[in-house]
């Protein structure tokens, strides 16, 4: 097939910088990887297996000047994640899927108040309680409908311990620029793998727009961000769960209003998609099946793709590094170019799902929901199946 | 056993034996000698008690998959976790067993050792807490993987300042242990 996907890496911007190379958890990782982007404020509840996030920040980041608050459960969590966001921090909690179920209030006003901040989501076997240790994949649609109505986070996926770093480093900076929630969608098996890992440690300050003149809710582009001030700077700042209007007042029974917001707090990251969508792409050129997946099923998707590679079946490899905004048309494209693509994930297919809206070939799920993570040898056999 | 990489570590137990914490301790200090290493672990939500396994992969190039699938070395710190893993073991690796809480039962494709870890700590530290190091030192003593010295370097980091001497005791029993088992393997 044409290559028709182009694999490009978030690589952390700097200009200075010095690199560490030092073993760590995913866990401990994200939590490094906050303190580079300059992390100040961390409002949380401890939950298995997101805990030595938590655990990290509250030893480093009183040391440095920033705020560790440990609250009374993850509704004020998150409230005081947007508090601290709205005067002037770069805020983060994490949680696990439990924890991320009662976010979902707050994740809500955030999306309508254009707050940036960032969620680190390790996800472990759900629904519910589920089992707290054990392995799953499951939030993938609830992070991207979990709260009711319109609106689009972003949401990323790492499959190593250098990417709970980096990625969590390039979740500030999105945040920011997108007045966005953000999220890095953990698993439990990244969390608590342990690996090593290049530290950065002069990563480019997440800049604000802290523009007080200019309208903090409008935009003249029907896609556009706007300068979010801090309580201080001087503006009449006005921040409100209700519909507002550019200034911030409350405009609940106007259709035009609500229909500028909403389109435009979408639009803002949705048609963005193309440069948020990020993806790994190998053995795609000639390839009949693909196997897509993300996270750490990534790891185990490669190491099958490989190995197929190696007894002459012409297999590809697609990862998918950000996941919402999800890449559809980059997913069309690659349906167009081959027979079948296989989905390893540790869900009931939800990924799966979204893939089979975008291509007309044939897309074969691979779930796994016993809270073990899935090894290559499942994802080889399952491809051979979908070859013969 | 013929060293190859990758070698795949897996210490079994039950919760609170310090078996994450020992898994650890190897990987971070094999990473310190320059290897690469993965490390991972399984638990049960319980703090004490329910099958939990560490598991290392210690290799001379980049690990892909980071999950041990086959262990070639099986650590066995209880009968539950030995009956468990004992036949994943690769043809031709080595299981560590402590005496005191396993009794092994013939395997042929598998080379078995007992190591006193349990009796070593009591005799020595008056604590069966330090069994965990006592095994982690048998086995660097069996594999002379690491020098000592970068087990000092990454023991501060990952025990409690009130335990470190006595771990650092019983890891040095454990290693004296290992190197006399050298003509075994």
């Amino acid at each position: 097939m044409k290559k028709t996907i182009e694999s490009k890496k978030f690589e952390p911007t700097s200009q200075t910088e010095s690199l560490q190379s030092v073993i760590l958890t995913g866990n401990e990782a994200a939590a490094e990887g906050a303190l580079a982007a300059g992390c100040d404020f961390y409002a949380g509840y401890p939950i298995t297996p997101s805990s030595e996030i938590m655990e990290t920040l509250a030893r480093k980041l009183p040391k440095r000047g920033g705020v560790f608050i440990q609250m009374e459960d993850e509704l004020a969590s998150f409230s005081a994640v947007i508090g601290a966001s709205w005067a002037g921090a770069k805020a983060m909690t994490a949680t696990s899927g439990p924890g991320l179920s009662l976010m979902m209030e707050g994740i809500g006003y955030a999306a309508i108040t254009e707050t940036p901040c960032v969620v680190v989501d390790v996800q472990r076997a759900g629904p519910g309680t589920g089992q707290a240790t054990r392995v799953g994949s499951g939030d993938i649609l609830q992070v991207r409908y979990g709260s009711h109505g319109d609106y689009c986070p972003i949401a990323l996926s790492p499959w190593s311990v250098q990417e709970m770093h980096d990625l969590t480093i390039k979740a500030f900076g999105l945040a920011h620029a997108y007045r966005v929630p953000t999220f890095i969608m953990a698993e439990e098996s990244v969390g608590h793998l342990r690996e090593t890992l290049v530290l950065r440690r002069e990563v480019e300050p997440v800049v604000r727009n802290r523009d007080i003149t200019k309208p903090p809710f409008g935009s003249d582009l029907p896609d556009g961000v706007a300068p979010m001030p801090v309580f201080g700077d001087g503006a009449n700042l006005l921040v409100t769960g209700s519909t507002h209007d550019e200034w911030g007042f409350r405009k609940v029974n106007h259709p035009d209003h609500h229909k500028r917001l909403v389109e435009r707090i979408n639009r803002k990251v949705l048609d963005h998609t193309d440069e948020l969508a990020v993806m790994d792409g190998r053995y795609l050129e000639d390839a009949d099946v693909v196997v897509l997946a993300y996270g750490f099923t990534g790891r185990a998707a490669l190491s099958a793709v490989k190995a197929l590679r190696d007894s002459g079946v012409r297999v590809g490899f697609l990862r998918l590094v950000t996941l919402w905004p999800f890449p559809a048309k980059a997913i069309f494209e690659l349906g167009k170019n081959v027979e079948k693509i296989v989905v390893p994930e540790m869900n009931l297919g939800q990924v799966a799902g979204l893939v089979r809206q975008n291509v007309s070939c044939e897309v074969i799920s691979l779930s796994q929901v016993d809270g073990e993570v899935i090894v290559p040898a499942t994802i080889e056999k399952k491809t051979r199946e979908a070859i013969a | 056993m013929k060293k190859k990489w990758p070698i795949n570590v897996r210490f079994a137990g039950l919760g609170g034996q310090g078996l994450v914490t020992v898994g650890a301790v190897l990987a971070e200090a094999c990473a310190g000698s320059g290897l690469q290493v993965a490390a991972s672990q399984s638990y049960g939500s319980q703090a004490r008690g329910g099958m939990t396994r560490a598991d290392v992969i210690i290799s001379n190039e980049a690990i892909d998959f980071p999950h041990v699938l086959a262990p070639d070395i099986l650590l066995a710190f209880a009968q539950e976790a030995y009956d468990k893993f004992v036949e994943e073991v690769s043809s031709g690796g080595i299981v560590l067993a402590d005496p005191y809480f396993v009794t092994t039962r013939e395997q042929p494709q598998v080379r078995q050792l007992t190591i006193d870890a349990t009796k070593t700590a009591l005799e020595k530290i008056e604590s069966k807490l330090a069994a965990n190091f006592v095994m982690l030192g048998a086995l660097l003593g069996l594999l002379q993987l690491v020098e000592s010295k970068h087990i000092d370097e990454v023991l501060p980091r990952l025990v409690p300042d009130k335990y470190l001497k006595i771990n650092r005791l019983a890891f040095e029993s454990g290693y004296d242990l290992g190197t006399q088992l050298l003509d075994k393997i």
